[in-house]
């Protein structure tokens, strides 16, 4: 920080970039905290510097999520048409193709409670950590392949029998004739922290969230095409009447004949939650010995809960489905949603630990979003700012010490 | 944090999310710069649109930048202008000129009361003095942060001029400010 600072004038100030930076956004800039901390005489002036800009605020609005999402729809679509022109690889089904549905899952507590009453038990062949450092991918023939980006984009190519990672190619086993699907399951293991988005076999698209796992097969041989999910992820469904999509979780299948959806089966969660924004899907619990059967139809914008504990599945309408895809943009938005369950989620995709005194009230209800591409050290900042904490980092672990009364805003 | 630099390197280089990046960080801050010249908002949303096409368009032929928000507002005002003035020139052949109309959340927190305080009434004067194109001036300032140089890019203005503008209009604040004590506790509430 310079010291000619303190001989400026009003005028002076505020022509200097970094001071109003500063003032429009504070969080990001703690040097000017700290000079006017060391310099108190100077504070009267930056006071004064800073009402005038706070008083040349305009008045504004925003444009509504559903707009924002839409027009990134088009734009996106046009990207890819564009990109698509001059790609060699013809990977020319990342393009979602029409009559694509848009459903969202989101589930809980996988595995923990009826792991071992489910009809179609698929096991991870690879053990459940999700928690290391490095996204993986294993092939049916047991090869490994590290992924090694925070995003990364892989491709089944059926015709030729290859995947394509990253740009790199990698062959897959050949199958013996309508085999057992199960013997040629490939999976894909993202640990906290990462993200991938695949392209499967029958150019159905899903986006893999952090700290999950999704097996498929190298090519959808049987009367359904079905995957198996732990954790969260987002389908865009290739429409096929006649081979309908199962996605299986343990706890409960949806079943889709041609979807965008999400899913998110995290094991610590307790309930499941399915959300629809397009199309028509069904939410099966299937029935086993001294279980009935119990199946929903959702509708768009229309949320399925599945609580594990007390073994029920029920149906809410949703406003504002498009939240719960934000994460496959990089971004984490919550509507009244506890801080708790926010601060879960920036967990889970920083692979960090936070921890809150034992008192705190992590019920508070907040509302806002979040670039996950920005550093931990940003976001953290951003939700003290608007719930109203102090927090340190140690060792990497977020440690919430106390609340404060939050910073009212305009 | 990744400056605009790299970003906007990356989406020339064709790297696949750092048009959504560009994208997410700058879609509300054009949609509240286009609504300073028109209430419209498909127009607002096609322009957007059309603005993010053309740079998907010509992204290999793109030059640097290390600031994106100058660069799309500026590219983004150029196109309102066309198209706003495409609509109306019937009346105005020979205007290509668009005018922003701001308006500050301290004016429009007033403009329903009936009664004013004398330090209310301070501010009120305060900005009602400041002419659109100042504060259009004062818009790039000291909300978006832009030096002259932009500014006068963005507004086809001579520097001396700009710059002429702003202290002029911050001198008037100043004094209307500090007459009215207004800097002891103005808007203390907000912060």
């Amino acid at each position: 920080m310079k010291k000619e600072f303190l001989a400026y004038k009003l005028e002076q100030l505020l022509d200097e970039k970094s001071f109003v930076e500063w003032v429009l956004h504070k969080q990001k800039n703690r040097e000017w905290e700290k000079f006017i901390e060391e310099n108190p005489d100077f504070r009267n002036k930056v006071n004064q510097a800073r009402k005038i800009i706070l008083l040349l605020r305009d008045k504004y609005e925003t444009l509504d999520e559903k707009s924002v999402m839409e027009l990134w729809k088009k734009i996106s679509h046009f990207e890819k048409q564009q990109s698509e022109k001059r790609r060699k690889l013809t990977i020319h089904r990342w393009v979602s193709r029409a009559a694509v549905l848009l459903l969202l899952v989101s589930l809980g507590t996988f595995g923990y409670f009826y792991f071992t009453d489910q009809d179609a038990g698929y096991q991870f062949k690879t053990s459940s950590e999700t928690t290391g450092d490095e996204a993986r991918m294993v092939l049916s023939t047991g090869e490994e392949i590290a992924l090694k980006k925070d995003n990364s984009t892989i491709a089944l190519n059926d015709s030729a029998n290859q995947v394509i990672v990253n740009d790199s190619i990698f062959d897959l086993a050949q199958k013996s004739e309508a085999g057992n699907e199960e013997f040629f399951m490939n999976e894909v293991i993202i640990p906290y922290g990462k993200k991938s988005e695949l392209l499967l076999a029958d150019g159905t698209k899903v986006w893999v969230n952090a700290g999950s796992r999704l097996a498929f097969p190298s090519k959808f041989t049987k009367s359904t095409r079905e995957v198996y999910l732990e954790g969260e992820a987002c389908f865009e469904v290739t429409r096929n009447d006649n081979q309908p999509f199962i996605v299986k979780t343990g706890n409960i299948n949806v079943k889709v004949l041609g979807t965008h959806f999400n899913i998110s089966a995290y094991p610590t969660d307790e309930t499941i939650e399915t959300i629809l924004l397009k199309g028509s899907v069904a939410v099966e619990r299937p029935g086993s010995l001294g279980r009935r059967k119990n199946e929903i139809i959702l509708k768009p914008n229309q949320k399925a809960s599945f609580v594990k504990g007390e073994e029920k599945l029920s149906v809410s309408e949703e406003s504002d489905a498009d939240f719960y895809i934000a994460w496959t943009y990089g971004w984490l938005k919550y509507n009244k949603e506890s801080l708790l369950s926010v601060l879960r989620k920036v967990e889970r995709y920083y692979n960090i630990s936070i921890q809150l005194p034992s008192n705190y009230p992590g019920d508070d209800l907040i509302t806002g979003k979040l670039d996950l591409k920005e550093s931990l050290e940003e976001v953290m900042l951003a939700l003290a700012d608007a719930s109203g904490f102090e927090y340190r980092i140690i060792e990497g672990k977020v440690i919430i010490e106390k609340k404060i009364a939050p910073l009212k805003r305009r | 944090m990744t400056t605009d630099k790299k970003i906007w390197d990356d989406f020339r280089k064709g790297e696949n999310k750092a048009l959504s990046r560009i994208y997410f960080n700058h879609v509300q801050m054009l949609y509240r710069y286009g609504k300073k010249f028109t209430q419209d908002d498909e127009l607002i949303k096609d322009t957007i649109q059309d603005l993010f096409f053309d740079l998907i368009r010509t992204r290999k032929n793109l030059g640097a930048t290390d600031n994106i928000c100058f660069y799309l507002m500026a590219s983004f005002r150029r196109k309102l202008a066309r198209s706003m003035n495409k609509i109306i020139s019937l009346e105005h052949p020979e205007n290509d000129e668009i005018m922003a109309e701001i308006v500050y959340s301290a004016e429009h927190d007033l403009i329903d009361k009936e009664e004013f305080t004398h330090r209310e009434q301070a501010i009120k004067n305060a900005l009602c003095e400041l002419s659109p194109k100042q504060r259009e001036i004062l818009f790039y300032r000291f909300t978006c942060n832009f030096d002259y140089d932009q500014i006068c890019e963005i507004m086809r203005l001579q520097y001396d001029s700009a710059r002429k503008q702003v202290s002029r209009a911050l001198k008037a604040l100043k004094e209307i400010l500090s007459e009215s004590d207004l800097f002891l506790f103005y808007m203390r509430v907000k912060w």
